[in-house]
């Protein structure tokens, strides 16, 4: 195999390579940190690169193999994590001005588990400042610059984890940890045309985390398959006396039937007609191992109103230190300068309204979509947005069908997002899964079939240097 | 006096002006985590007085802002409340015994 081809290899074969001695975790670990090195900015998709402790645990994981005590599937393999997590060693920016000395003397209990496991961490990835709570609409949101996906870097690798997604999608890390609250998951692994995977909420102890909304934010893998995201969340599952949220779930599971799967009503309506062929050509290939039941319509919201009243509250809470300090001013986005403003100037009755309403809302989903071990719909109705074209003047015509997003994160559901086709300039378009709550590994069985069938999760980009800050 | 409490003295008038204030002005989508086309920040012509009377108390916290950066603060304020209004439409959207979720977990 070339470095190349190493680069772009799915985490457990990397994993394997190392347990059999075909390469070892410092061979991988250097090239993942000169290729950090050689791209990284060029896709804005690193903070901080972590060589001392990298190099230390790669090293510490190669004596273990050669002692016969390899720890699991991604014992010796290197990954990066959005730059919200504490990790000793390297500051943890929040992708925010603001923060970009803050520095935790403790590492958070996803970096712990991990590291339990013999995973080695490469690098702190770029993300949208705070994780996009103070209302960005263009690119340019974060201290590090717009993220770029590396299948074309005039085009935004979607957000708030956009360096992990561009990380995996560029064979910079063999896998990463990103986070959602309402999308910054599932939006930039559509972007960069990797498999994301949003769990549970509760599924994943956020301690060390940056908190935006401290009732929906979940931790979750980006990888190259839904293999790895499987595996990975295997590994950071689980419950965390410092994280009250987190439990020990069992994984659900499909056995001896065929999935059946609901297909959103009007899923792909104004949509760019790359992403309809795509996701109809989905369909056909679900076809072939699922039962596929069409137009299945999410109930009557709120969704959006409801998720922003809560969101708002928690928002203004969560970083009041921020807004009251008039620091604000320091953000990267004009928007996110003035929207801390708007989210303090909410109202309590609203909150607690919101939380009235979740509890109706999220009986209705449940109700609805429980005969199904997955909704499927596309990922997004476009391909990645062009940087330097904010959001809502990127793609008028198309605003796509229903938000998934606010009810299945209301309702603390499972998603996975895969790969499936490629659409105007040659961009990756995505399809999406929504799960029943604990369901994870029914999506990760359904996703991994649908990658069995096809190649869309084995592509890459051809990638260019530009240099630093460029 | 510290700058919280400042504000919520200075702010307690324009907040009760705010909250018997019936008619809302033209608004934009709350800020919101999600990448989305919809605009979450745009300066509108029209606002409240109220929301901008509120906005004017942000000052206290970053004196540097602009009057049309208070109008753009003041529109997402009246963005606030029209998602408020929304989700309790005409207040009959939710009984009395609809309880909040006080601690949200997803059940098993």
């Amino acid at each position: 195999m070339t470095s190349e081809e190493i680069a772009f290899t799915e985490a457990v074969a990397l994993g394997r390579m190392i347990a059999r001695r075909k390469i070892s975790s410092l061979e991988l670990t250097d090239l993942y940190l000169a290729r950090l090195e050689k791209y990284g900015s060029t896709y804005g998709a690193v903070v901080t690169i972590m060589h001392d402790r990298a190099r230390r645990e790669a090293k510490e994981a190669d004596t273990e193999v050669a002692a016969g005590r390899a720890r699991g599937p991604l014992h010796g393999v290197p990954y990066g994590v959005k730059d919200l997590l504490a990790a000793i060693g390297a500051p943890t920016t929040w992708g925010a001005a603001p923060y970009r000395d803050q520095v935790f003397d403790y590492d958070a209990s996803v970096v712990k588990k991990l590291r339990a496991a013999g995973a080695v961490l490469l690098a702190k990835l770029a993300m949208v400042e705070l994780a996009g709570g103070f209302g960005y609409n263009d690119a340019d949101a974060s201290f590090t610059g717009p993220g770029r996906t590396p299948w074309n870097r005039e085009f935004w690798s979607g957000g708030s984890s956009s360096g992990p997604a561009t990380g995996v999608a560029a064979g910079l890390v063999g896998f990463a940890i990103g986070s959602e609250t309402n999308g910054s998951i599932m939006n930039p692994s559509g972007a960069c045309g990797v498999t994301g995977l949003r769990p549970t909420y509760g599924r994943v102890s956020r301690h060390g985390a940056m908190a935006l909304m401290w009732t929906s934010d979940k931790l979750g893998p980006i990888c190259r398959s839904a293999r790895d995201a499987e595996t990975v969340l295997s590994v950071i599952a689980g419950s965390d006396s410092n994280d009250a949220t987190s439990v020990d779930a069992p994984f659900l599971t499909i056995r001896n039937r065929r999935p059946k799967i609901g297909v959103l009503r009007h899923g792909a309506i104004k949509s760019q007609p790359a992403v309809v062929k795509n996701f109809e050509a989905s369909l056909a290939v679900l076809g072939e191992y699922c039962d596929v039941v069409a137009d299945v319509a999410l109930p009557d919201g709120p969704y959006g109103d409801v998720f922003g009243a809560i969101f708002n509250g928690e928002c203004a809470a969560a970083f009041r230190d921020l807004i009251e300090s008039g620091r604000s001013r320091e953000l990267q986005s004009k928007d996110d300068r003035l929207g801390g403003y708007q989210v303090y100037g909410s109202l309590a009755v609203d909150y607690v309204d919101g939380m009235r309403q979740r509890a109706i809302l999220n009986q209705r989903v449940a109700h609805a979509f429980d005969p199904y071990d997955a909704i499927v719909y596309p990922n997004s109705s476009t391909v990645a947005v062009p940087v330097g074209v904010p959001f809502d003047k990127a793609y008028p015509q198309y605003p796509g069908g229903p938000d998934m997003g606010s009810p299945g994160n209301l309702a603390g559901l499972p998603s996975v997002g895969v790969p499936n086709g490629f659409g105007n300039h040659h961009l990756p378009t995505g399809l999406a899964f929504m799960g029943r709550a604990w369901g994870e590994f029914q999506l990760t069985q359904i996703a991994k079939a649908y990658q069995s069938r096809t190649s869309f999760h084995t592509q890459h980009p051809t990638l260019i240097e530009t240099g630093r800050g460029s | 006096m510290t700058s919280r409490k400042r504000f919520v003295t200075a702010a307690a008038a324009s907040v009760s002006v705010l909250l018997a204030t019936p008619a809302l002005g033209q608004t934009t989508a709350a800020p919101s985590p999600i990448p989305s086309p919809s605009p979450s920040v745009k300066p509108v012509s029209k606002v409240s007085e109220s929301a901008r009377a509120l906005a004017l108390q942000m000052r206290t916290f970053d004196p540097a802002l602009t009057d049309r950066d208070i109008e753009t603060i003041a529109a997402g304020i009246d963005g606030n409340l029209k998602v408020g209004k929304a989700i309790n439409r005409k207040g009959r959207a939710l009984k009395n015994w609809d309880e909040p979720v006080t601690r949200f977990e997803v059940k098993r």
